[in-house]
């Protein structure tokens, strides 16, 4: 039973960044900003700190495919960056001390890269032409709002679960 | 500066790009179909979308409902004015449709390109990243649905199939569209006039209707359908009414701006347009 936490948690932070979106009211908001949930990166963050980085590249691995697959059809943008920057969140928390604001600012960081990454690929492909000022104003800083607002009401919740996940793997 | 990579990490690093690079390259290729690993994929975490989606939808509609009763007074007197109109309309409606029907029996003429059976899908998810707007719904291959098919809400047409799973499938909306998918579209006025969407304009949210001679006869307040010309749309799906009119590029074409009738964004449940003509066809080519 506990061995379906983790995955359980994992399935339910990718699928909730499309639920999020689709009950998003569509107003002229939704039309100007892009407020782009990354609440599976989040997760990803997470699980590397407190799991170590291996396994957190797993998920990012098979989830960062699903998201290829499902939504963007764009194969292997979001499999690469989910694994690399699960590596990176895992070297990191080595020399960092694991604490609520580490995690915090870790997720954001990553969540900028993320976003600048997905930009550049786009920008690379020709599927946008936005100059960076124009991703800034519309897509990187409201989708920094929305994720800082999860995390705040979130990171405790998740923090506290992934903890209680991780006393009872040890306790087995 | 702490060392991030080693050595071996640093090949695999760059093995990883090539074969990213190779990817991106494959999905860019215009397909037709999708690999059958992916159509699993899709399906599978279509099935988990829906469950977990129609309780976080319901939860949402709820909310919206209440948000709407606040108005319900205005509504309720402005469509009490608007019925009167309608029964109106829907006598001589119903007169069109029987003569059409005794003119087309008169020729023996029994398929149109307007007709069309509906396939009635609820959204199911949507792409979070929008850099392309897309939305996955829940009728697939399984149910008929083909790459290219139209996709319409009751107020007009909202995009088209971009692929087909066996269970879901993706809706590219008009919103996203580009210059490898243009639809096939006409103003109705008393000469039709015969274009092509070609694209959307982001700060005006409107559709452009392109490649119409230069003088051809287009007024404001027209209204613009599908034509049925190639691919699979029907004839005559609503898309939208004409706002603007303006030189083409080169001097030999206008443009037309189409403000849409539906709206491109808000969309809980759609309509797959499935043309009887092709069934038919189908059909009889598997009769010979």
């Amino acid at each position: 039973m506990n061995k379906w936490q983790l995955p359980f948690l994992a399935v339910f932070c990718f699928v909730s960044e499309s639920i999020a979106v689709d009950v998003w009211p569509k107003g002229d908001w939704y039309i100007h900003y892009f407020f782009v949930p990354r609440f599976f990166l989040i997760f990803l963050v997470l699980t590397a700190m407190h799991f170590g980085g291996t396994r957190a590249m797993g998920y990012g691995f098979i989830f960062g495919f699903l998201y290829d697959c499902v939504y963007t059809e764009l194969l292997g943008v979001y499999a690469f960056a989910y694994t690399l920057l699960a590596y990176l969140a895992g070297k990191a928390t080595k020399w960092l001390q694991p604490n609520w604001l580490v995690s915090f600012l870790l997720s954001l960081l990553a969540i900028a890269l993320l976003d600048s990454y997905v930009y550049g690929i786009q920008l690379l492909i020709g599927r946008t032409d936005w100059p960076f000022a124009v991703f800034w104003e519309r897509r990187l800083w409201p989708t920094l709002l929305l994720n800082t607002a999860f995390l705040l009401i979130g990171l405790p919740v998740l923090e506290r679960w992934l903890a209680k996940i991780r006393r009872l793997e040890q306790g087995e | 500066m702490p060392q991030f990579f080693g050595n071996k990490r640093l090949v695999f690093l760059l093995v990883s790009i090539v074969i990213l690079v190779m990817l991106i390259g494959f999905s860019l290729r215009s397909r037709e179909q999708l690999t059958w690993p992916e159509q699993f994929v899709k399906d599978a975490v279509g099935f988990v979308q829906l469950l977990f989606g129609k309780p976080a939808q319901l939860v949402a509609g709820f909310l919206e409902n209440v948000n709407d009763l606040r108005h319900t007074y205005e509504e309720n007197e402005l469509l009490k004015a608007r019925l009167e109109e309608y029964a109106a309309l829907e006598t001589e409606v119903e007169e069109l449709r029987q003569e059409n029907g005794r003119l087309r029996a008169l020729l023996d003429k029994k398929e149109s390109l307007r007709d069309f059976v509906p396939i009635q899908a609820t959204v199911i998810g949507r792409n979070p990243d929008r850099w392309r707007e897309t939305i996955i719904v829940n009728k697939g291959a399984q149910h008929g649905v083909k790459k290219d098919m139209a996709v319409i809400t009751p107020a007009g047409l909202v995009g088209k199939v971009q692929h087909a799973s066996q269970f879901t499938s993706t809706v590219q909306l008009l919103s996203a569209l580009d210059q490898n998918n243009r639809i096939s579209a006409y103003v109705q006025g008393k000469e039709n006039v015969f274009g092509l969407i070609e694209g959307y304009d982001e700060k005006r949210r409107e559709l452009l209707l392109g490649e119409i001679p230069i003088d051809a006869k287009v007024e404001k307040k027209q209204k613009v359908l599908t034509s049925g010309l190639g691919g699979v749309f029907p004839k005559g799906l609503p898309i939208g009414e004409v706002t603007e009119i303006k030189p083409g590029q080169y001097g030999l074409t206008k443009i037309v701006y189409v403000k849409p009738f539906a709206n491109l964004y808000d969309i809980d449940d759609v309509i797959i347009v499935k043309r009887t003509i092709d069934a038919a066809l189908q059909e009889e080519e598997e009769a010979k």
